[in-house]
């Protein structure tokens, strides 16, 4: 009897050292709890999250633990009021500052174990996930101002080309309409008169269209349209411009364009933007000779020159030329007119569309612009849609 | 004035709620010859196309309130018996930004940015109608 009694005892103790075992395993803290709710076990987790001695905790009421720091009212009410009723609880939020540890917030799981008369209470530390949580909510918040600051600020932005394009299209197409003189005759002072206003209208609406290309480009959100994009057809459309202000100067324009594709994956409208203010600044600072626009293949890349025979460029200001709103000539004395937008567009167009631009001048000789576009965009180009 | 017989003189429909705009292509047209039907708004521009005879050509802007260019020319093509007019956008925004895909979606034959050039315009309005 004796011997199997302890053998019944080995066996008991055998279960409750694998249950223990088991128990350590757990990740979770976890306390063991008697009727009187003093702790009769708990597991290395649980001393290790709260900062707790072993010593000081079994056989202590659940209250007491590290001085005190236990008693906490939510717990009370957990233990107290609603344990009794319930036989367990699931997801218990407790947010409780500790004096040693700091604030823990945590979800208790309480089962009442009544064949033992003990109660076991799982807690799982959720500090942490709860910082990363409104750190989330933060950004997230933070991003939809964001977004709605952008949103304001595009819906601006449209609203404000559309109020300085709509006037503008009025003065500008009546105006042609009088010079047209479809509508009546005019005498040679008024014919004078309304060229100089389309001319101040042509400056409005150059202005209008630099000011929103380059805020377009800054704020990253210039679009990549690639299309294939007949080059030669820009360049001749370019060309077309130009050519009364070059005929009206004496200057003679030269075009090669022999060993250019037909067309090329790429933005035309962008392409379109540089070639007008490279065009525009040759024949502006150009007086007498030609200006001439090539165009050819070269290691998978089309190359564009601009060359000019004007009054070029010293070599200080060479390096400051492609920076907004310089002008190399003095701003008092100015004797071409111009935003100092051109060239800081054309250049951040040109490294958008994947190719680059370089000068290359001599004063009172000339300038050469040279561009490249590749032929087929890099993934980049072809990601950057807005 | 007209340049156009009355028998086959073409009929265009300004869509624009700028009254000076309208005013400017109202004349433009006229003096080619062009028969102007007037619509400050989309809704009332529907109203015509679906009561009056069909233009041969609408010139829609596409910054209009309440009713966009864009949401007119897709109740456009919604509509059995509107669904073939022949529209072009007239607009201050550059189809790079608003996308081609659009004009080709829509079946848009054209666009032309404002400010335009009277003559760019009379020339693709004549393209549109040939």
């Amino acid at each position: 009897m004796k011997e199997k009694s302890k053998l019944k005892g080995d066996i008991k103790k055998e279960a409750k050292t694998q249950a223990m075992d088991i128990v350590q395993t757990i990740r979770n803290p976890l306390v063991v709890l008697d009727s009187n709710l003093n702790v009769t076990f708990a597991n290395s987790s649980f001393y290790q999250t709260f900062n707790v001695d072993i010593k000081k905790t079994i056989g202590k009421k659940i209250y007491d633990l590290g001085n005190n720091q236990w008693d906490i009212p939510e717990f009370r009410k957990l233990l107290e009021k609603i344990l009794p009723n319930n036989k367990f609880f699931n997801d218990y939020l407790v947010k409780h500052n500790f004096p040693e540890i700091g604030e823990k917030i945590m979800l208790l799981n309480a089962r009442r174990l009544d064949s033992i008369q003990m109660i076991l209470l799982v807690i799982e530390d959720i500090t942490e996930r709860k910082k990363i949580e409104g750190m989330t909510t933060e950004l997230n918040n933070a991003y939809l101002t964001l977004k709605e600051a952008t949103r304001i600020k595009e819906n601006f932005f449209k609203t404000a080309a559309h109020e300085l394009k709509t006037p503008l299209t009025v003065m500008n197409s009546f105006v042609q309409l009088l010079q047209s003189e479809k509508i009546g005759k005019i005498n040679d002072k008024q014919k004078e008169i309304l060229k100089t206003v389309n001319n101040d209208v042509s400056r409005l609406k150059d202005l209008i269209t630099k000011i929103f290309d380059l805020s377009r480009l800054e704020e990253g959100k210039a679009e990549i349209k690639l299309e294939q994009t007949n080059i030669k057809e820009i360049i001749k459309n370019e060309l077309k411009l130009i050519k009364p202000i070059a005929n009206k100067k004496g200057i003679k324009i030269k075009v090669n364009m022999q060993k250019t594709p037909k067309t090329v994956k790429t933005d035309g409208y962008w392409i379109r933007q540089i070639l007008s203010n490279l065009l525009n600044n040759s024949i502006k600072f150009t007086k007498k000779g030609y200006i001439q626009i090539s165009s050819y293949t070269q290691d998978k890349k089309i190359i564009i020159k601009v060359k000019d025979t004007g009054i070029g460029i010293s070599k200080d200001n060479l390096t400051k030329i492609f920076t907004k709103f310089f002008q190399a000539q003095p701003t008092e004395t100015r004797e071409y007119l111009g935003t100092g937008l051109g060239l800081n567009i054309s250049q951040q167009a040109i490294e958008l569309l994947g190719g680059k631009i370089s000068v290359e001048s001599k004063k009172g000789k000339g300038t050469t612009f040279t561009f490249t576009i590749p032929i087929t965009p890099s993934p980049q180009q072809r990601n950057n849609k807005g | 004035m007209s340049k156009q017989k009355k028998d086959d003189q073409k009929t265009v429909m300004v869509v624009d709620d700028e009254k000076n705009i309208m005013r400017v292509m109202q004349m433009l047209l006229e003096l080619e010859g062009y028969k102007v039907i007037e619509a400050t708004d989309g809704q009332t521009a529907l109203k015509k196309l679906r009561t009056d005879p069909l233009p041969d050509l609408a010139l829609i802007d596409m910054f209009m309130p309440k009713m966009s260019g864009r949401q007119l020319c897709e109740e456009i093509r919604k509509d059995n018996k509107l669904k073939n007019i022949k529209v072009m956008f007239v607009t201050v925004a550059d189809f790079s930004e608003t996308g081609k895909d659009i004009l080709k979606k829509l079946k848009v034959v054209d666009y032309i940015q404002k400010p335009f050039n009277n003559e760019d315009l009379i020339r693709r309005v004549k393209k549109a109608l040939a």
